[in-house]
C-alpha cells in the first residue's frame, strides 16, 4: 500500500522536475518541428516537381486532414499524461460502419451522425473511466480496439457495408473553394483544439493534470474526470474522421483506418509532445500529422517501396523523439 | 508445493480460469480433449508463449516492448533467407542471437537516452516493420526444403520439436529469473524503481537483460513459426501484441511492474490457446476470437484494478464515512 | 548502561573542517565530526543546521567544498557512493530502498555483488535469515513479501542489508520518526547490539530522549557549525536544548496579532492517518496556529486530514458550522479550506506552467464564465496576489520552474488567495527558503490574518512556531500533547513537548 503510493509520489516528483526547466524547448520545438516541414517541402520541391503540384498537394492535405484529426484527439490524451490510445482507428472504422449501416437504413443524415458522434463519446468515455480507476491506457485501449475490432466482424459479417445513399455525398467529397471538406474540418478542429487548451477551463484543467496530477488534485482538480473527458474527446474525433471517410467512400470498411493510430500518434510524437503529459500543443501535432502525410507522399513519388517508407517514418520517430528528449533533459540541467 | 501455499486468491483465481476453459471446451466439445487437438493448442502455445513472454519480461522490468510484432516478421524472414545455407538448428540460433543482441541494443539506448521504452519501441515497431518488407522485397518469401518444416512440427505425443523448444526457454528463462542476480533485479527495477536504485542496483544493467531477453523470444517465435509453416511474410505478426499482452496478463504479471512469474507466463498463454481452439473447433471465424480476446483482455484489467488494489477498498470504506455523515446532517 | 572504553579509542572516522555551501545557503561551515568503534554518536541539531549535509557527504552523494576526512587515521577520499560502500559506510536511509513486490530475503541482497550469482529463493532464505535474527527480525519468514511489514521492520530490514554487506560504520538517518513507541524500542536494542559488536554508529535525531537513551556521546550542530563532542552523561535535557538553540535573531517575525474573532474551523474528534489520537481543536479569525511538531508527529498529517488530501477515519471538520465532507479537495476548497502543502513540488506547483497560471489554479472557477477563462480577470487576480505576497509582477508570464525558493514558495501559499477561504492550512511555510523570503512570508500570512482569515499552520522549527503563530498546538508521536497561547509558553517548554513529553502531559 505503502510501496505503490510512494513510487507514484516519486514519478510525480521526477515528472515535476522535468517539467521544472522546459521553458526554452517549448519554443525551440515549435521551430524545430516547422522547419523540418518547411525542409520537407523545400526538399520535395527541389527534388521532385510533380510534388508541389496543386493535386498531389491535395492529397498531402487529404491524407495530412485524416492522420490529423484523429491526431488532435489524441492530442488531450497525451497531454492529460495518459499517453496514447490503441484504439482510434478501430473508433474510426467502427463509426464508419455504423454510419453505412444507418445510411443503408435510411435514417435521415444528422440523426445519423449525431447517434455515430453520442456512441463514439460513450465509447471514449469507458476507456477514460477505466484509465481513471487506474487501468494502463495502453492495454485498455488494445483490449478495447480489439473488442471494436471483433464486434464491428460481427455486426457486418466481415464484409464491407455500401449504402448507395447519397445524402453524405458533399460531406465526403465537397470542396468548397477548392479545398476538400476533410481539409477544413482538420483545420477547424485544429483551430477548436487550440482555443479549448488555451482558453477554456477545461483545456487548463487537461494542462495542469498532465503537468503535476497532485497538484492540480490539490487544487481541486479531479484527474479521473479530465481522463474520462480526452478519451471520449480522443473517440469523437477519431470517429469524425470514420464519418469522413465513410461518406467519401459510401461505405464502411473495418480495415479502412489500419496503421492510422500509429501514424496519430507518431504525429504527436513528432509534434514534440511530451509523453509524460502536460507538453505540447495542437499545432505543432497538427504540424506533425503534415509532416509524416508530406514524407510519406514524397517517398510514394520518389517510389520508394513500402518497407523503406516505413522505416523512415520509424526513424522519423526515434529521430524526433531522441531529439526532443535531449532538448528538454538539456533545458533541466541549464 | 510450498509455492502453492503461499497462492493469493488471485493466483487461485487465474489457476481456475485455466482448468475451467479446459475443462468447459472438454465437456462441450469431444474434438477438444483429444491427444491432436491438444498437440494443436501445444503449437499454438509455442508461439504465443515465446510472444507472451517477450512483452511480458519488459512489463515486469517495468517497461513496456511494443516491436515483439514487427521484430518477429524481421526474425522470419531473416531465417528463410539463412536457412538454406546453414540449415536448421544453426538458423534459429544465429536469428535468436540477432534479437537478443538488437534488444540488448534497444534497452541499452533507453537506458542511455532516458526514453520511455512505450514511446522508443514505438519507434521501432514501424522501422522493423519497413525492414520486414524491405528485406523481403514485400513478398511472402517461401523456404525451397520443406522437409526442416516437417521437422519442426512432428508430432510426438502432444509436442513437437517446436513446443518442446518453447517450454524450454521458459524454463531457462523462469530460472534465470528466479535463481540469479540479474533475474531478480529485473523484477527490482519494475517493482520499485527508485527504491531498487537507492539500494545500489546499476539500472542500465537489468534493462538490457530484460529488452535483450525479450528481443530473444520475439526472434525466436517469428524463426519457429515461420520454419514451421514454410513462408514469412513481412505483414505477419502484426496482431502478436494483443494475444500476448492478454497472456502475459492472464498469467499474472502485473501492469504496475515487479510480478510475474515464467509458469504463469505459460498458463496464459493456454488458457488463450484452450479460448482459440475451442472457438475454432466450434466454427468462429477468426474475428470472433479477435472479440474474445480483447474482452478478456478489459476482464484481466478490470479484476487486477479490483482486486489488487487497496485504495479501492479504502475509498469504500470512505463512501460509508460520507453516507453516515449526510445522515447525520440529515437528521441534524 | 553499556561501559565500552570510548575515552582511550581513536576515532573510527573524523572528518576536520567541512564546508559545503549552495548558493548562497553556507549549510557546513568548518564543522568537525568523529565516530569510534562500539561507539553511538548522537548528531542533533535542528532543521537546516547541517545534519542531512553531512550525512550526504558520508554517503558519497555530496561532495564537500573543504575539509578532510580520515578513516582509521588515514586520508580518505569520499567522493562517490562506490567509494563510501567500499569505506563500509552505509545509511540507513530515510527514504526507504526497498523494493515492495520483492521477498524479504531478496531486499536483503538487493543490490549487493556479494555472495552466489545463482541462489534459490530458499537459499537467499536461509541465507537472509541469520541477518534477520542480527536485526531482531528473527521471526519473520524471510520468503514474505515486504509488502505487509510495517515501517520499522522495513527500516531493520534495510539495516540487514547493510549489515549483510559489513558495513562497519552505519547512519540511522531520523529511524524513528514515524515509528511508534514499540516499535522504537526495536530499533534501539538494534542499534545498541550493533553497537556492542564493535559498530561505529551515526545516529541522527530530533528526538533529545532518544539521545539520553542511546547515544554515548552527542555532536551539536547549529547554523553549519559544530560544537565538540560530549558525553551524555555529562548533560541534561535543559543544556542540550540551549546548545541546540543558542540565541537567535528574531527580528524577522512580525508583530503578533490583536484581533480575535469568533469560532471559523473546528475540529471534533478527527481521526486521520497518521494520527494517533482524535484531535479536537478550534481555531478564530484573524488568529494564527501553530501546529509544532517533528516529523511524524502528526501536525503534517492534521493539516492534510482537514485539507481533504487524504481520507479521515473519523470525527468532524466544521467551517463555519457547516461539515465538510472528508477526503474530497474540490468540496474543502468550495466551503473555504486552502492547503499548501509542505511539499511544493510534489503537489504545490506547475513547474511548468506559468506563474499567472498557477496562481489562479485553484480559482479557475471564479476568474472563468461558462467554462471561458477569462484573461483580463485571470490577470488581474494574478496581479493582486503578486501585489499582496510581493511577486515581481514581471515574473506573472514566467514559468514557475524558473523562480527561486522563496519565490515558489510565494506562488505556492498566494495562489490560495483566490478562492478567498476562510481558513489557510500551510504545512512548512518556509521550506527551503532563504532568510529574506522568510520574513516576507512570515509577514504575508500575518497580513492575511488581520484580514479576518485563519491561518493554521505545521513547523518543525520551534522559533518559527513562537515567533509567528498566536496559538499553539504540540504534537508528538501522532498525539496533539498541549494546546497554550503564545504567552503562556516559551521555546524549552514547546521543545521538550514535541521532542519527549513527560507522559504526564501526553492523554493516554
Amino acid at each position: 500500500m505503502r510501496g505503490r503510493g510512494e513510487r507514484l509520489e516519486e514519478a510525480a516528483l521526477a515528472a515535476a522536475r522535468d517539467a521544472a526547466r522546459i521553458r526554452t524547448s517549448r519554443i525551440a520545438t515549435l521551430a524545430i518541428v516547422g522547419g523540418a516541414v518547411v525542409v520537407l517541402f523545400v526538399v520535395g520541391w527541389l527534388t521532385t516537381p510533380q510534388f508541389l503540384q496543386w493535386p498531389n498537394l491535395r492529397n498531402v492535405v487529404r491524407s495530412a486532414a485524416m492522420i490529423g484529426m484523429i491526431a488532435l484527439g489524441m492530442t488531450f490524451i497525451t497531454l492529460s499524461g495518459n499517453f496514447f490510445s490503441l484504439s482510434v482507428a478501430q473508433t474510426g472504422a467502427f463509426s464508419a460502419i455504423a454510419f453505412a449501416f444507418m445510411m443503408s437504413w435510411g435514417w435521415p443524415l444528422p440523426l445519423a451522425l449525431l447517434a455515430v458522434l453520442a456512441g463514439a463519446l460513450l465509447v471514449g468515455a469507458a476507456q477514460g473511466g477505466l484509465v481513471a480507476l487506474g487501468g494502463n491506457p495502453i492495454v485498455v485501449t488494445l483490449g478495447v480496439g480489439a473488442g471494436l475490432f471483433g464486434l464491428g466482424s460481427v455486426l457486418t459479417d466481415n464484409k464491407t457495408i455500401r449504402h448507395g445513399n447519397t445524402a453524405a455525398d458533399w460531406m465526403g467529397t465537397g470542396r468548397p473553394l477548392g479545398i476538400p471538406t476533410q481539409t477544413w474540418a482538420f483545420i477547424i478542429l485544429c483551430i477548436i483544439a487550440a482555443i479549448v487548451l488555451s482558453r477554456t477551463r477545461f483545456g487548463r484543467n487537461v494542462l495542469f493534470v498532465g503537468g503535476n496530477k497532485f497538484a492540480a488534485a490539490s487544487s481541486g482538480i479531479r484527474p479521473s474526470r479530465v481522463a474520462i473527458q480526452v478519451f471520449a474527446i480522443s473517440a469523437f474525433a477519431a470517429s469524425i474522421a470514420g464519418l469522413f471517410l465513410s461518406a467519401q467512400f459510401g461505405e464502411g470498411r473495418l480495415d479502412s483506418f489500419t496503421g492510422d493510430d500509429i501514424n496519430a500518434i507518431a504525429a504527436i510524437l513528432v509534434g514534440g509532445a511530451a509523453l509524460q503529459g502536460g507538453e505540447g500543443s495542437p499545432l505543432r501535432t497538427a504540424l506533425g500529422a503534415v509532416f509524416i502525410a508530406a514524407l510519406e507522399n514524397l517517398m510514394v513519388l520518389r517510389q520508394y517501396a513500402f518497407g523503406v517508407r516505413k522505416l523512415w517514418v520509424g526513424v522519423a520517430i526515434l529521430v524526433a523523439v531522441s531529439l526532443f528528449n535531449y532538448l528538454r533533459s538539456r533545458a533541466r540541467t541549464t | 508445493m510450498k509455492a502453492l501455499k503461499r497462492a493469493t486468491p488471485i493466483t487461485w483465481a487465474r489457476l481456475a480460469v485455466f482448468v475451467g476453459v479446459f475443462l468447459a471446451f472438454a465437456l462441450i466439445d469431444g474434438r477438444f480433449a483429444t491427444v491432436n487437438n491438444v498437440y494443436t493448442i501445444f503449437e499454438g502455445f509455442a508461439w504465443l508463449g515465446l510472444g507472451a513472454m517477450a512483452v511480458g519480461i519488459t512489463i515486469i522490468a517495468g517497461e513496456f516492448d511494443l516491436s515483439v510484432g514487427s521484430a518477429a516478421a524481421v526474425a522470419g524472414i531473416l531465417s528463410v533467407k539463412f536457412i538454406g545455407g546453414l540449415g536448421l538448428l544453426p538458423t534459429v540460433i544465429l536469428v535468436g542471437l540477432i534479437g537478443m543482441a538488437f534488444g540488448a541494443m534497444q534497452g541499452w539506448l533507453i537506458y542511455r537516452l532516458r526514453i520511455a521504452s512505450l514511446v522508443f519501441t514505438l519507434g521501432s515497431l514501424i522501422a522493423l516493420r519497413g525492414l520486414a518488407y524491405m528485406i523481403s522485397n514485400e513478398r511472402t518469401v517461401v523456404m525451397q526444403d520443406l522437409e526442416v518444416a516437417k521437422a519442426v512440427k512432428r508430432q510426438l505425443f502432444i509436442f513437437s520439436p517446436f513446443s518442446l523448444t518453447t517450454i524450454a526457454i521458459f524454463v531457462v528463462i523462469g530460472l534465470f529469473l528466479r535463481y540469479h542476480r540479474y533475474g531478480r533485479e529485473v523484477f527490482a527495477v519494475g517493482g520499485g524503481r527508485n527504491e531498487a536504485i537507492a539500494a545500489g542496483v546499476p539500472l542500465a544493467r537489468p534493462l538490457i537483460t530484460a529488452f535483450a531477453l525479450s528481443g530473444t523470444c520475439a526472434a525466436l517465435t517469428g524463426a519457429l513459426s515461420t520454419i514451421k509453416s514454410g513462408s514469412a511474410s513481412p505483414f505477419g505478426f502484426e496482431q502478436l501484441l494483443l494475444p500476448a499482452v492478454t497472456a502475459a496478463l492472464i498469467g499474472g504479471v502485473s501492469l504496475f511492474g515487479g510480478k510475474g512469474t515464467a509458469p504463469g507466463i505459460a498458463v496464459g498463454a493456454l488458457t488463450i490457446r484452450f479460448l482459440n481452439s475451442g472457438l475454432s473447433l466450434r466454427g468462429s471465424p477468426y474475428y470472433v476470437i479477435t472479440l474474445a480476446t480483447g474482452t478478456l483482455l478489459i476482464v484481466v484489467v478490470l479484476l487486477e484494478l479490483v482486486l489488487d488494489r487497496p485504495e479501492l477498498r479504502d475509498r469504500i470504506r470512505l463512501r460509508r464515512l460520507r453516507r453516515a455523515m449526510a445522515r447525520e446532517t440529515g437528521a441534524g | 548502561m553499556t561501559d565500552t572504553p570510548t575515552a582511550v579509542m581513536a576515532p573510527t572516522l573524523s572528518m576536520r573542517g567541512m564546508c559545503k555551501r549552495f548558493g548562497h545557503i553556507q549549510a557546513l561551515d568548518h564543522a568537525d565530526f568523529e565516530v569510534r568503534a562500539g561507539e553511538v554518536m548522537a548528531l542533533v541539531g535542528e532543521n537546516g543546521a547541517g545534519k542531512s549535509t553531512l550525512v550526504k557527504i558520508l554517503a558519497g552523494l555530496y561532495r564537500p567544498d573543504a575539509g578532510e576526512v580520515l578513516l582509521d587515521g588515514e586520508p580518505f577520499d569520499l567522493g562517490g557512493v562506490l567509494k563510501a560502500e567500499h569505506a563500509r559506510i552505509a545509511v540507513v536511509q530515510q527514504e526507504l530502498s526497498l523494493v515492495p513486490t520483492l521477498t524479504i530475503a531478496e531486499n536483503v541482497f538487493l543490490g549487493s555483488s556479494r555472495g552466489r550469482t545463482w541462489r534459490s529463493p530458499h537459499r537467499l532464505a536461509a541465507e537472509a535469515a541469520s541477518y534477520l535474527e542480527r536485526v531482531g527480525l528473527g521471526g519473520l519468514d524471510p520468503l514474505r513479501s515486504i509488502e505487509r511489514l510495517s515501517v520499522a521492520e522495513r527500516q531493520l530490514i534495510e539495516v540487514a542489508r547493510l549489515v549483510a554487506r559489513d558495513a562497519r560504520i552505519l547512519i540511522f538517518d531520523e529511524p524513528t520518526a514515524a515509528l511508534s513507541e514499540a516499535e522504537t524500542d526495536g530499533v534501539k536494542r538494534v542499534v545498541r547490539k550493533l553497537r556492542d559488536e564493535g559498530g561505529s554508529i551515526i545516529y541522527v535525531t530530533h528526538r533529545l530522549d532518544e539521545v539520553f537513551d542511546l547515544a554515548d556521546r552527542v555532536t551539536v550542530f547549529r547554523d553549519g557549525r559544530s560544537q565538540p563532542p560530549t558525553a551524555v552523561s555529562d548533560l541534561d535535557v535543559d543544556e542540550l536544548i540551549h546548545r541546540m538553540l543558542g540565541s537567535r535573531l528574531e527580528a524577522m517575525y512580525p508583530a503578533h496579532g490583536t484581533t480575535r474573532g469568533e469560532v471559523v474551523l473546528s475540529l471534533e474528534d478527527l481521526r486521520g492517518p497518521g494520527l494517533a489520537a482524535p484531535v479536537g481543536l478550534e481555531v478564530r479569525r484573524g488568529e494564527i496556529v501553530g501546529l509544532a511538531g517533528q516529523v511524524g508527529s502528526g501536525a503534517s498529517a492534521l493539516l492534510q486530514v482537514v485539507s481533504g488530501t487524504v481520507t479521515s477515519f473519523g470525527g468532524r471538520v466544521r467551517v463555519d458550522g457547516k461539515a465538510v465532507p472528508p477526503f474530497n479537495i474540490s468540496a474543502a476548497i468550495r466551503m473555504g479550506i486552502g492547503y499548501a502543502s509542505s511539499d511544493r513540488k510534489k503537489d504545490g506547483l506547475f513547474l511548468g506552467r506559468k506563474v499567472s497560471e498557477n496562481l489562479t489554479a485553484p480559482s479557475l472557477h471564479l476568474v472563468s464564465r461558462t467554462g471561458w477563462v477569462m484573461r483580463s480577470r485571470e490577470r488581474s487576480m494574478g496581479e493582486r496576489i503578486a501585489a499582496l505576497f510581493k511577486i515581481d509582477p514581471g515574473r506573472l508570464r514566467s514559468i514557475a520552474g524558473t523562480l527561486s525558493g522563496g519565490n515558489q514558495q510565494k506562488v505556492a501559499v498566494g495562489k490560495w488567495l483566490g478562492p478567498e477561504p476562510a481558513v489557510l492550512l500551510v504545512d512548512e511555510p518556509t521550506r527551503g527558503v532563504d532568510v529574506g523570503a522568510r520574513a516576507e512570508i512570515y509577514g504575508n500570512l500575518r497580513d492575511l490574518a488581520e484580514q479576518g482569515m485563519a491561518v493554521v499552520f505545521a513547523s518543525s522549527d520551534v522559533q518559527e512556531i513562537l515567533g509567528l503563530a498566536d496559538t499553539i498546538v504540540t504534537f508528538f508521536r501522532g498525539e496533539m500533547v498541549s494546546i497554550r497561547r503564545r504567552q503562556d509558553t516559551n521555546t524549552a517548554t514547546i521543545m521538550r513537548e514535541i521532542t519527549h513529553p513527560t507522559h504526564g502531559e501526553v492523554g493516554p
